[in-house]
């Protein structure tokens, strides 16, 4: 079919273009995060001695080995040098950055692919229910909490799960530590999908509202189709558009946003180690997780962006 | 099929329906909406009677409840809308309290409905033929026989018995033309006969009795026992394909797996037709299911509506705002205002005399029906004739525009990266608007006249051609010459809704104009406002206001006076009343045709509605795909058209083809 050809090469060169523009955006992010971290006041090196400091001749020593005695832009550039030859260098405390990010980036990947999945799974199931009762107890309900979950900091709803399920309760391990499962991951990834629940809801239960009073809807009753399939065939598919595209982009946001939350449960995630990273002012650490982090929201949006396609057959690629 | 007695006021009285039960019957129903002012009643206690197999119209402007009432019938009711009085009886049985099964037993399998708007009316997220399947399967329509109505089951029931009415499936269509070509082998004309089997069955319609006599006349030897070996029924599939081309829609089946957005708006129609008529219902409400297409496709799908409900019998409940197309369409007419039936009857009874006040502004004012009153709609600008005999004399000397060979190409990204494809827009069309006359471009959508009167506003530079404005040309002007252009060249929208800034008071938009070409000073341009409001006959305290408190009419009225504020000398109109209710529409065309006899002006009419160009035209250019297929006077164009396309324009004026008695001259 020629028309599946010329589809297939428009996504082909879609996608290309998409790729390219990543390039930029690396360098421009890299170059930042790199900026800031090093442009901090501080001296890492003399807090690596500690209370005691260091002899000069060995913080001489450390400084060229890290090549801060270096201008900043000469830095950035040996840094780059090393990121295209996938070496991410080595952090202050002598671990290969890339083995820390190795062992810590399953385990968040785990947890925000549940705290993914839970947030969906609630938010749509809730939005749907709220914006077919739109105006009724159910649906002012659901408002209240989520708007409490959306005002509430995260910390608080972190600390407030942790003693209440974990400490008092039981049902939950109150940390995770290196016991790292679906069981204890759960009450984490249960905090860390609340506020992005909260949002899906509303925007589930705002676009359900919308296309119940669309025409096609209507089309659709009109056939003679039952409620539960007009809801489900019609509604609901139209609905799930802009909650998958805003959910895409969640996935790289849980990723990068979950520092808090690892930090409350002690999870040993990605977020843990960009924490310890930070304090410990352990620059190529910090810039290299942090620049994973921005490849994987790039990712993310570029597969939503491909996904789209596939829930909308009116987007073309051009 | 005519009647000849009102069966809405008097059913019992009316002959030759008297022994039948009615289908529908709609007895003092209300409908009331909940607001935030409290209730509101949109359709105040009517009457309505729909006979088996009969076509009732329901007529009357936006906001008269025509479309409520229908939607009450099959309880569609939008929002807050209910039911709160009267009677629905559907084949003898009152519905009014129907539960929401009875509801979606009703709904499809008995009555149908073909929605207003094809573009937003289908699910852009699924393919066309899922979207008719869904009709099938939810009423539980056999794919392998065709089903008959119980009005013409009796007729054919020996059919039903020997399986003569199994549909012709995908696969046995392309085994029996294969033996068609195979018996004609090299015989003289075999192709054609193959083609022409090819193009008479449609798969998933035509039944094995059809593919037995077309493939006999074809001269397939035996065709009887061949057809009766091969044709087996179709599946779904080939039954949605069977709808889609029931419904007129080329090469079905492959249109079956695209998408709406593959569609144009006629070929939605069509689809939207197939599912209102998938499983073959008694009644169909057909709402206003051609007012968002072009005359022609408009024309095209009601002759084909009409013929297919006539052949299966479908009873059509048909709302238009067109008194002509209602006219035309139906035997029976209801004319609604604010949520009344203010009168009933037969079609032609109620042209040629209408009772009420308000049919009979309706009958004066419907475009269509117009066309016998052009003369004294000219008769109101005697100069514009004598400017025009004037021309005549001085050939050319003062035509205020003349465009020449003017082409527009636009440029298409193509399929590959980088590559593209040029579309002509408009394609070498000369034209001249001679100074006080009116000049119309009639075609369809996509024919280029937009593009075209863009290029004459200067809004669009011309690829090829020139524009000459009162002799000079626009390509030669430079930025301020241009400014000056403007001034003197103004143009009116379709959308009066759009192209009003919701954030200007009335005053600002009107005095906009005056503003940014710094005429007067601000007591001065105030004046000149308030003369402009009392041109375009609306109260002076309307500058206080904000677009979003005046109606279609009122906001085109502003639009008319913005455009006049310089004291332009040409005025473009862009589909100026195409937006407009018939009796808003007639007001407008009037105060247009005064205006030109009281300043002069030339206008440059952009329309798809020749039956606007009649009233409002000296002349007329037909375009047709970029191209002005014809160029003449208007009296030639409606009295002796030339080519084959504007013929077909002619007659697709709904109501083109009635007559009207004496009665309807003194409407307005």
């Amino acid at each position: 079919m020629a028309a599946t050809g010329r589809k297939v090469s428009l996504m082909a060169w879609y996608v290309a273009r998409r790729v390219m523009q990543l390039i930029p955006v690396f360098l421009g992010a890299t170059l930042l995060i790199y900026s800031l971290v090093f442009l901090l006041p501080g001296d890492p090196i003399q807090a690596l001695g500690g209370e005691r400091g260091l002899p000069p001749a060995v913080a001489d020593q450390l400084r060229a080995h890290y090549n801060l005695d270096k201008p900043f832009i000469i830095q950035y550039l040996l840094y780059l040098k090393g990121l295209l030859s996938f070496d991410l260098g080595v952090s202050f405390s002598g671990r290969e950055v890339s083995e820390i990010i190795a062992s810590a980036f399953p385990t968040t990947f785990q947890l925000a692919i549940m705290a993914l999945v839970i947030e969906a799974v609630f938010g749509v199931g809730v939005g749907l229910i709220a914006g077919m009762r739109k105006g009724g107890i159910f649906d002012a309900t659901f408002l209240v909490v989520s708007l409490i979950v959306i005002a509430v900091p995260i910390f608080v709803i972190g600390f407030v799960v942790q003693f209440v399920f974990g400490v008092k309760l039981g049902w939950f391990p109150p940390t995770v530590g290196s016991d790292v499962t679906f069981y204890t991951l759960l009450a984490p990834a249960i905090v860390l999908g609340s506020v992005s629940f909260a949002y899906v809801l509303r925007l589930t239960r705002t676009t359900v509202a919308e296309n119940l009073s669309a025409d096609y809807v209507r089309t659709a009753t009109a056939k003679g189709l039952a409620r539960p399939r007009v809801v489900r065939v019609h509604v609901l598919r139209n609905s799930l558009i802009p909650v998958v595209t805003f959910l895409g982009v969640d996935l790289g946001a849980l990723m990068g946003g979950a520092v808090v939350t690892e930090g409350i449960f002690n999870v040993p995630g990605i977020g843990n180690a960009l924490y310890t990273a930070i304090k410990a002012q352990d620059s190529p650490s910090v810039v290299s997780i942090v620049t994973v982090l921005v490849i994987v929201f790039l990712i993310a949006n570029l597969l939503v962006d491909l996904l789209y396609a596939v829930l909308d057959p009116r987007i073309r690629y051009a | 099929m005519s009647e000849t007695n009102d069966t809405n006021t008097t059913p019992q009285a009316d002959a030759p329906r008297e022994d039948q039960q009615p289908l529908l019957a709609v007895r003092d129903l209300e409908v009331s909406f909940t607001t935030a002012a409290g209730e509101v009643k949109a359709v105040k206690g009517i009457d309505l009677t729909v006979y088996p197999g009969q076509t009732v119209a329901i007529v009357g402007e936006s906001g008269s409840g025509k479309s409520t009432s229908a939607h009450a019938v099959i309880n569609l009711l939008p929002g807050t809308g209910k039911v709160t009085g009267g009677t629905i009886t559907f084949d003898g049985k009152d519905i009014t309290k129907g539960s929401t099964k009875d509801y979606v037993a009703l709904r499809g399998r008995r009555i149908g409905l073909v929605p207003q708007d094809p573009m937003s009316n289908l699910n852009p997220v699924w393919r066309i033929g899922y979207q008719i399947k869904e009709a099938l399967t939810a009423n539980g329509v056999s794919s392998t026989r065709a089903e008959r109505q119980s009005l013409t089951s009796g007729i054919v029931a020996d059919e039903l018995l020997s399986d003569d009415d199994l549909y012709l499936s995908s696969e046995a269509k392309k085994k029996l033309l294969a033996e068609l070509r195979t018996a004609l082998g090299g015989r003289d004309g075999a192709d054609d006969a193959v083609a022409r089997a090819d193009e008479q069955l449609a798969v998933g319609s035509s039944t094995r009795a059809d593919a037995r006599r077309v493939l006999d006349e074809a001269g397939l030897p035996d065709a009887d026992a061949r057809t009766a070996a091969v044709v087996k029924g179709g599946s779904m599939n080939d039954r949605v394909a069977g709808l889609l081309s029931e419904a007129g829609l080329q090469d079905a089946e492959r249109r079956a797996r695209q998408y709406p957005h593959e569609f144009s708006g006629g070929m939605r129609q069509r689809a939207l037709i197939a599912i209102g008529l998938a499983a073959r219902p008694q009644l169909l409400i057909a709402d206003e299911p051609t007012s968002a297409l072009d005359v022609t496709v408009q024309r095209t799908i009601l002759d084909h509506l009409g013929e297919l409900t006539k052949e299966l019998g479908t009873a059509v409940l048909f709302i238009t705002h067109d008194l002509g197309l209602a006219a035309e369409r139906a035997e029976h007419l209801v004319v609604m205002y604010q949520g009344k039936v203010v009168e009933s009857g037969p079609a032609r009874q109620i042209l040629e005399s209408p009772k009420h006040a308000y049919t009979k502004r309706l009958v004066a004012s419907a475009p269509s029906l117009a066309s016998r009153r052009i003369q004294s709609a000219r008769a109101a600008g005697v100069d514009t004739e004598e400017t025009r005999a004037l021309h005549h004399g001085n050939e050319r000397a003062d035509d205020v525009i003349v465009a020449e060979n003017l082409t527009k190409v636009f440029r298409l990204r193509g399929s590959r990266p980088g590559s593209h494809t040029d579309f002509t827009a408009v394609d070498d069309v000369s034209f001249r608007l001679p100074r006080g006359t009116t000049l119309a471009l009639v075609g369809e959508s996509g024919s280029g006249k937009s593009t075209a009167a863009n290029m004459v506003l200067n809004l669009l530079e011309p690829t090829k051609g020139k524009i000459i404005f009162d002799g000079v040309d626009l390509t030669a002007l430079n930025k301020k010459e241009l400014f000056k252009f403007r001034r003197r060249v103004q143009p009116i929208f379709q959308n009066p809704y759009g192209s009003l800034d919701p954030m200007f008071s009335i005053f600002r938009s009107i005095e906009e104009p005056l503003r940014v070409h710094k005429v007067g000073n601000k007591k001065s341009r105030e004046k000149r406002v308030r003369e402009l409001l009392d041109m375009v006959s609306l109260p002076q305290a309307t500058m206080r206001r904000f677009p979003n408190e005046l109606s279609g009419g009122q906001r085109q009225r502003i639009a008319i006076a913005r455009a006049l504020a310089l004291e332009p000398e040409v005025i473009v109109c862009d589909e100026a009343v195409s937006a407009l209710d018939v009796l808003v529409q007639a007001q407008i065309l009037t105060l247009l045709n005064d205006l030109q006899a009281e300043l002069g002006l030339s206008y440059l009419f952009i329309t798809h509605d020749l039956a606007v160009v009649r009233q409002i035209a000296d002349h007329v250019c037909v375009m047709q795909q970029g191209k002005i297929v014809e160029q003449a006077s208007t009296d030639d164009v409606f009295e002796n058209p030339q080519q084959e396309y504007t013929k077909e324009l002619l007659a697709a004026i709904p109501g083109a083809t009635l007559t009207l008695g004496a009665g309807s001259q003194s409407g307005s």
